[in-house]
């Protein structure tokens, strides 16, 4: 069996800290030095717990373990690196299948137009990271441009079409947050097309109630959640789970559904039955609340509620480990059903086999759950997924028959032979004799 | 002796061969460590196999054949321990001569054997008129007589394996049956003497049955026409098999005789040899026959 060592793995995405349980071998723990890497290596930064993608010799955030997953990368093939500082961070990014480069700036990215834009920046064309789509596409638009020296600021609503805010009132009425603003050069403020002006809101009474879960609830990971709420003059909504505790802001919040169209006022969430493990930030327990916001093109407005009290969300019960020949059994060809890691939702099997003609790889279950991988030395050889038994050895035990019948073919045809064996009360019985005559004795 | 049976923790003989007198056969047992010898099968000449069940003991009794009485194939089932006897099944019950098996088998309560019928001939000095069918017979649990399982199966039954009957089918076949309707052949080439499809020349010897797996002993590659100074080689080879369908081979073994016998004991196999016969000479070749091999890991 591989020497396993249990890490830490921590997933920063939006501003929430994710935290989990991965198993990695023990060789992928990096020396604090400054390395260089190779692309698509996955670092963990040792002090922050983001988790990056290399390309280029730049690294490149991956935002959630949910972009992580949908990029198909290895939980197992991250490392954790102590210096991260010191290998760059791409502020220019694509897709591979796209030609599209994304500025990054504040964690929103916006597409730069033309080569005569990024030009007009100084940029330099060896230093855009090509990334998984999804990590692209995890980086929400710049929602705010401001040409450098002029008073006006812009909502950005598509990659190439702009909304001008007419006065600060409008500007703080959509909630927009003065930190979010960009500021870009005129070439770039020109490659946008402009769309109609934003201005003050009319002043009206936006309201959210939570109606449930509203405290009290338990609820179990892969059931569902019948969320309901009561809102005026909101037209959509941002549903989120979080478990600060009561009265007190923060926490972490999971994302449950956004853009949330408030005619039937209710949500059915299905709990994944890994949300645990998906999402280790949050503790099994009477932990939660419902947060639900106005959905605008920035979530944190001042329209929002959520549940009066905490209510209960339990671990879905992981499934059972099985193994076809009842644990380390290196003679017995097994199959094991079971988790194949700490991330693993469901179980799949492994098969023992035989690494090479005298190495077995023997399964057996681990904490009644998961996989445990086993590497045994068959001192007989490995052959059809088990190690070979002590071969057999043959001894000549006694002739019972010998003194009775010392020259058998004597008086009846054949007189000695053993005709049957039988145990019976922990003794041999012998048979001898000749199987047509009636010549012959019982032995024990 | 050829045989022993062990049932109800009491070890059973079929006496082969009574020397007594032709008038009754013989069966012994052994329990709490004491012989018993019956001598009361009536008109058992031999007496070839026994089996208990349900408290009652049959036995294959066979006879020389006098017209007109029973001396001849019986089975006989006893309710009283053996000291009396009914015939449940003899040649003069059915229209057509009989002749059995060399098994009986309990089987649900009842009693499973072979019956191979032959016209009867009415002549004193011919036994069988031609062959006319037969089949698996089992006793009636209620009067005990012996009946043909419908459809009739030719199935000559050596040991019970999972409520599995597994035996010979037609000359030298190896097979099973699990409904007493249908045979399946244990090589899958239909080779009937042999359990091991990879080789024409394995012959089933015995079998012993441990826990959940039934082992087979083999001859391996038997050689014909030998004489007591030919070159002699034996080889016995031990399967085991979970389902009678698939078999593994535990290993090949030499011996200086011929293997015939196999049986397991505090995790080893012992191996029981017997001789062959050079029927020219009129005698026996194998100077080892009746050595007793241990065999272990």
């Amino acid at each position: 069996m591989s020497t396993l060592r249990k890490f830490k793995k921590v997933v920063v995405a939006a501003g929430l800290s994710l935290t989990t349980t991965v198993w990695l071998a023990s060789a992928v723990l990096m020396a604090p030095t400054a390395l260089a890497y190779s692309d698509g290596d996955l670092l963990k930064d040792a002090s922050t717990a983001n988790i990056y993608v290399v390309n280029n010799g730049m690294k490149v955030w991956v935002r959630s373990a949910a972009v992580f997953d949908d990029c198909s990368y290895d939980w197992a093939k991250i490392k954790t690196v102590s210096n991260l500082s010191a290998t760059p961070t791409a502020d220019l990014i694509k897709s591979a299948s796209n030609p599209d480069v994304y500025r990054l700036e504040k964690n929103f990215k916006r597409k730069l137009a033309s080569t005569e834009i990024f030009t007009s920046y100084s940029l330099d064309w060896n230093k855009v990271g090509t990334v998984c789509q999804h990590v692209l596409d995890s980086y929400s638009i710049a929602p705010l441009i401001q040409q450098t020296s002029s008073p006006d600021i812009y909502w950005v609503q598509t990659d190439t079409l702009k909304h001008k805010m007419t006065s600060w009132q409008s500007f703080v009425d959509h909630g927009f947050n003065i930190a979010d603003v960009i500021g870009i050069n005129a070439m770039e403020m020109g490659s946008y097309s402009e769309g109609a002006e934003i201005g003050v809101t009319p002043t009206v009474t936006k309201s959210i109630t939570v109606v449930a879960p509203n405290g009290g609830e338990s609820y179990t990971a892969g059931n569902t959640v019948n969320i309901k709420w009561q809102s005026q003059e909101v037209s959509k909504v941002s549903i989120y789970l979080n478990d600060a505790p009561i009265g007190t802001a923060g926490g972490s919040d999971y994302s449950i559904a956004t853009n949330i169209n408030t005619v039937s006022d209710s949500y059915t969430w299905l709990i994944p039955g890994d949300f645990f493990i998906k999402n280790p930030e949050f503790a099994t327990g009477n932990n939660f609340r419902i947060r639900i916001y106005n959905y605008t093109v920035d979530n944190n407005t001042a329209t929002k509620d959520e549940s009066n009290n905490n209510f209960s969300i339990v671990s879905a019960p992981l499934p059972m480990c099985s193994d076809s020949d009842n644990g380390i059994n290196y003679e017995v060809p097994g199959t094991i059903n079971g988790l194949s890691n700490s991330m693993a939702t469901a179980s799949s099997e492994s098969d023992d086999y035989c690494l090479d003609q005298n190495t077995l790889i023997e399964y057996s279950c681990l904490d009644d759950h998961y996989q445990q991988k086993n590497t045994y030395t068959c001192p007989y050889g490995c052959e059809n997924r088990a190690c070979n038994k002590k071969p057999y050895t043959s001894i000549k035990i006694g002739n019972p028959g010998l003194v009775q019948f010392p020259n058998s073919d004597s008086g009846d045809r054949i007189a000695r032979g053993v005709q049957d064996l039988q145990a019976y009360q922990g003794r041999i019985y012998v048979g001898d004799g000749d199987a047509s005559n009636n010549r012959g004795p019982i032995k024990v | 002796m050829y045989k022993f049976r062990v049932y109800n923790d009491k070890l059973y003989i079929p006496g082969i061969d009574a020397t007594e007198s032709w008038d009754f056969g013989n069966f012994y047992y052994k329990k709490n460590g004491i012989w018993t010898k019956k001598r009361t099968v009536p008109g058992a000449v031999h007496v070839m196999d026994i089996a208990e069940a349900d408290g009652k003991i049959c036995v294959l009794g066979t006879g020389i054949f006098r017209p007109g009485e029973y001396f001849d194939n019986n089975l006989l089932v006893s309710s009283d321990n053996g000291n009396t006897w009914i015939i449940a099944d003899h040649q003069y019950n059915r229209p057509e001569n009989s002749i059995f098996s060399d098994a009986i088998l309990p089987w649900d309560g009842r009693f499973i054997s072979r019956i191979l019928a032959y016209q009867y001939s009415a002549t004193s000095t011919t036994p069988f008129g031609p062959f006319v069918g037969g089949g698996l017979a089992q006793s009636n649990e209620a009067s005990d007589y012996f009946s043909f399982l419908e459809p009739r199966i030719y199935i000559n039954p050596k040991i019970i394996f999972q409520n599995k009957i597994m035996g010979n089918c037609s000359p030298q076949r190896t097979c099973f049956t699990s409904d007493l309707q249908n045979i399946t052949y244990i090589d899958q080439f239909s080779d009937p003497s042999h359990i091991d499809k990879d080789s024409l020349s394995k012959v089933l010897r015995d079998q012993v049955i441990v826990g959940d797996t039934i082992y087979a002993l083999t001859r391996e590659n038997p050689i014909i026409n030998q004489t007591k100074t030919s070159f002699k080689f034996y080889s016995g080879g031990i399967y085991s098999s979970k389902d009678l369908i698939n078999w593994k081979k535990e290993g090949i073994f030499d011996f200086p005789a011929m293997p015939t016998a196999l049986e397991y004991l505090n995790g080893a196999f012992y191996v029981g040899l017997s001789s062959n016969y050079d029927r020219d000479a009129n005698t026996f070749i194998d100077d080892d026959a009746g050595s007793i091999y241990k065999i272990s890991r």
